[in-house]
């Protein structure tokens, strides 16, 4: 269970070795490998006695997932930031007092905990680590979780809207515990309670029934809800790849001419990328190839990969960008969204937000932002026409060369395409071929067709 | 969902390694009543017509009918990972990608699975009419193989002359002729040797010699062979096989243009 031990000097968290029973004591040699090797963690501070790391569905692919659930600290999720296979590398772990400037990540023994003595295993003699996955705890706001069993079209599969009903927090909270049976325990904490249904009010038309509140997922609510921490996201600065991106490459100006390639100009509405430089817990994914502690590491690509569908762009020409005051901050905004969109939410409500988005009911307009793109698209277009013109213009000099290297070309194929059905056809089939059939009639003669 | 169970794998080698040098490519059409495949040589002057009746297989189990089209030479190559007593299961799906193949041998425990895949043919098929021939010849099979062997040394083509006298195989080539004669016999104790003729009225008709040596593969399926000949219209191979399953050949006659 998760128990926080050793706080780091540099860092406001804490470093924290989950040893399993079955490491053996260290030599000076290499041990042998142990089977079920520990993790190393970066657990957030002050977690309750009573926190606890649970497998509950997660709310993107409904299937369970590590969190670590503190009564009073909220809803961590753990995101494994792992080494590619094709740079393998290990962690060595050994005492700060000893080689703290060899290492960053440092269990300390000066802080006398009751795990101390494994502790000391660890700093006296140093320990490898195989596996350089590294499992950061990052605040999650516990109304993702809620979602799922807010969403009624989910959970129902009931399409039309006039079948959602006002519920109370204990259905919802009964549906919530149904995907995840882990949560049940922590349900009767109420602290944590208190901070799921304020969450719940947040995004739902309530109702007074008699001395309870009840609860409909209002999708507007949401929707402003999710821009508020899309807006949020956006404020602090996109990861640089991620700006670079969806946010540089989408307002591209296709370039006509070669010699503009060379003149940059200054993005005057981008701002410092010195924020964005420290990568935002949501967006890790992004850098790092991550993933949360059980899911599988084919998972986590695949948010990745249709995050990046969702917002793919047309490969615009080379050349650099000014836009319209707002636009790219729009922009931002919307990557932001579907960022959240497709790394939180389950497919059928992140459609319902996009399409809501789009629709701009609320207090964000991204007309503007579309107007532009539409501008920038047809642009590209312009630009690709122009550029296949020149290529043929270019090219009517070698036709001559072309002709014969086609020509050359067709018959090769040909002659594989020839070889290929002689692979299919037997001896006695190539034989037959050179029997002389003069004087013999088709069987088409003899029977008739049916 | 097909699913036939063969005893012995042999039946299908046999079977496929006899069609497999007269066509290339061909559908195996399943039914509840069994599989049935019919296919002509690239010249069209040859067809062959196999049907290995349910009964063959045990179980045999066919929901919908499935054209399955194979590339004999590729299953061929499948069948020959089958050793001769292995029991061969068949599988295909209603709607199949691929031929499951899968052989089992009793004696060592060993199981081996196989998928081929299957191909679109577009093939005309042809309605045979039953028909009452002039001739009906039964020999033993390695005999008319024997015959068709010896006299393509000589020529490309052979005359067929049936009489009540007996059955006269003639050819001649550059180097000289040749003659076989046949005449009605019957051995008590291997009745696999006897030759029976049965006539209505004389024939006389020459074949591609060539062709009859390729339809004298599946000597290996049946003990006997039987030589069906009317004036004028093709000549009838066939090889029975148990539970009234069969193997036919059909080859038009030469017809005047004598060598």
């Amino acid at each position: 269970m998760a128990k926080t031990r050793g706080r780091l000097s540099k860092r406001s968290e804490e470093a924290k070795i989950e040893n399993t029973p079955a490491s053996s004591k260290q030599k000076s040699q290499l041990s042998t490998e142990v089977t079920n090797p520990p993790q190393l963690f970066i657990l957030p501070e002050n977690l309750s006695t009573e926190a606890r790391i649970l497998q509950l569905e997660n709310p993107r692919h409904s299937t369970d997932s590590s969190y670590i659930v503190c009564p009073e600290r909220g809803i961590f999720e753990l995101t494994k930031v792992a080494t590619t296979r094709t740079t393998p590398r290990s962690w060595l772990l050994s005492s700060e007092s000893k080689n703290s400037s060899k290492l960053e990540k440092v269990s300390s023994p000066s802080d006398s905990t009751k795990n101390d003595e494994k502790a000391d295993k660890f700093s006296d003699d140093g320990y490898v680590l195989r596996n350089a996955n590294l499992m950061v705890a990052t605040p999650i706001d516990p109304l993702f979780f809620l979602l799922p069993a807010l969403d009624s079209k989910a959970a129902s599969k009931d399409s039309d809207k006039q079948t959602k009903l006002f519920l109370s927090a204990e259905d919802y909270l009964e549906r919530l515990s149904a995907a995840s049976s882990d949560i049940n325990p922590l349900l009767r904490v109420e602290s944590l309670r208190a901070s799921l249904e304020g969450r719940m009010a947040s995004v739902c038309d309530t109702v007074e029934a008699g001395d309870e509140m009840m609860y409909r997922l209002s999708e507007n609510k949401m929707l402003t809800e999710l821009l508020k921490k899309a807006r949020k996201m956006a404020k602090q600065g996109l990861t640089p790849s991620m700006e670079e991106k969806f946010v540089k490459k989408a307002l591209e100006v296709p370039t006509l001419t070669i010699a503009a390639e060379d003149i940059v100009e200054e993005e005057d509405t981008n701002p410092a990328s010195s924020g964005a430089s420290t990568p935002h817990t949501d967006s890790q994914s992004i850098n790092a190839s991550t993933d949360s502690a059980t899911s599988s590491f084919s998972e986590a690509s695949t948010a990745a990969t249709s995050f990046s569908e969702s917002t793919a762009t047309i490969k615009p020409a080379k050349g650099a960008i000014s836009a319209p005051e707002g636009v790219a901050d729009l922009l931002r905004l919307r990557t932001a969204l579907s960022f959240i969109c497709s790394k939180y939410l389950s497919p059928q409500l992140s459609e319902t937000i996009k399409s809501l988005a789009s629709s701009a009911t609320t207090g964000t307009d991204f007309a503007p932002l579309d107007k532009h793109l539409e501008q920038l698209a047809e642009q590209r277009q312009e630009a690709l026409a122009a550029r296949s013109l020149g290529d043929i213009s270019r090219k009517r000099g070698f036709e001559d060369d072309d002709d014969i290297d086609g020509r050359a070309e067709k018959k090769r194929k040909k002659d594989e395409e020839d070889k290929r059905k002689k692979a299919g056809e037997s001896r006695g089939v190539q034989q037959l071929k050179k029997v002389n059939v003069s004087g013999m009639k088709k069987m088409s003669d003899f029977f008739k067709k049916t | 969902m097909l699913e036939a169970r063969l005893e012995q794998a042999d039946l299908l080698k046999k079977v496929v390694d006899a069609i497999k040098d007269l066509v290339q490519d061909c559908n195996f059409d399943c039914n509840d009543s069994g599989i049935a495949l019919q296919a002509m040589d690239n010249s069209h002057v040859a067809l062959v017509s196999m049907m290995l009746k349910a009964e063959s297989f045990s179980p045999y189990r066919c929901d919908r009918n499935v054209a399955l089209g194979v590339n004999l030479t590729s299953l061929t190559k499948v069948l020959r990972a089958a050793q001769n007593e292995d029991i061969l299961t068949l599988k295909a799906e209603d709607v199949p990608d691929v031929l499951n193949l899968v052989f089992e041998s009793s004696k060592s425990d060993r199981l081996s699975e196989y998928d081929l895949k299957l191909m679109d043919i577009d093939q005309e098929h042809l309605g045979i009419p039953d028909t009452e021939y002039a001739a009906t010849i039964t020999m033993p099979s390695p005999e008319f193989r024997r015959i068709c062997v010896d006299l393509m040394a000589l020529s490309e083509s052979v005359s067929i002359e049936a009489s009540k006298d007996g059955v006269k195989f003639t050819c001649a080539g550059d180097i000289g002729q040749g003659a076989v004669t046949l005449r009605s016999h019957t051995d008590v104790d291997k009745p696999a040797n006897n030759v029976d003729i049965e006539l209505s009225e004389p024939v006389s008709l020459t074949f591609s010699l060539k062709y009859l040596v390729n339809f004298c593969k599946a000597a290996g399926l049946s003990d006997t062979v039987k030589l069906c000949l009317s004036n004028e219209v093709p000549l009838l191979v066939e090889y029975g096989l148990a539970t009234s399953s069969y193997l036919r050949f059909y080859l038009a006659p030469k017809i005047g243009d004598e060598e």
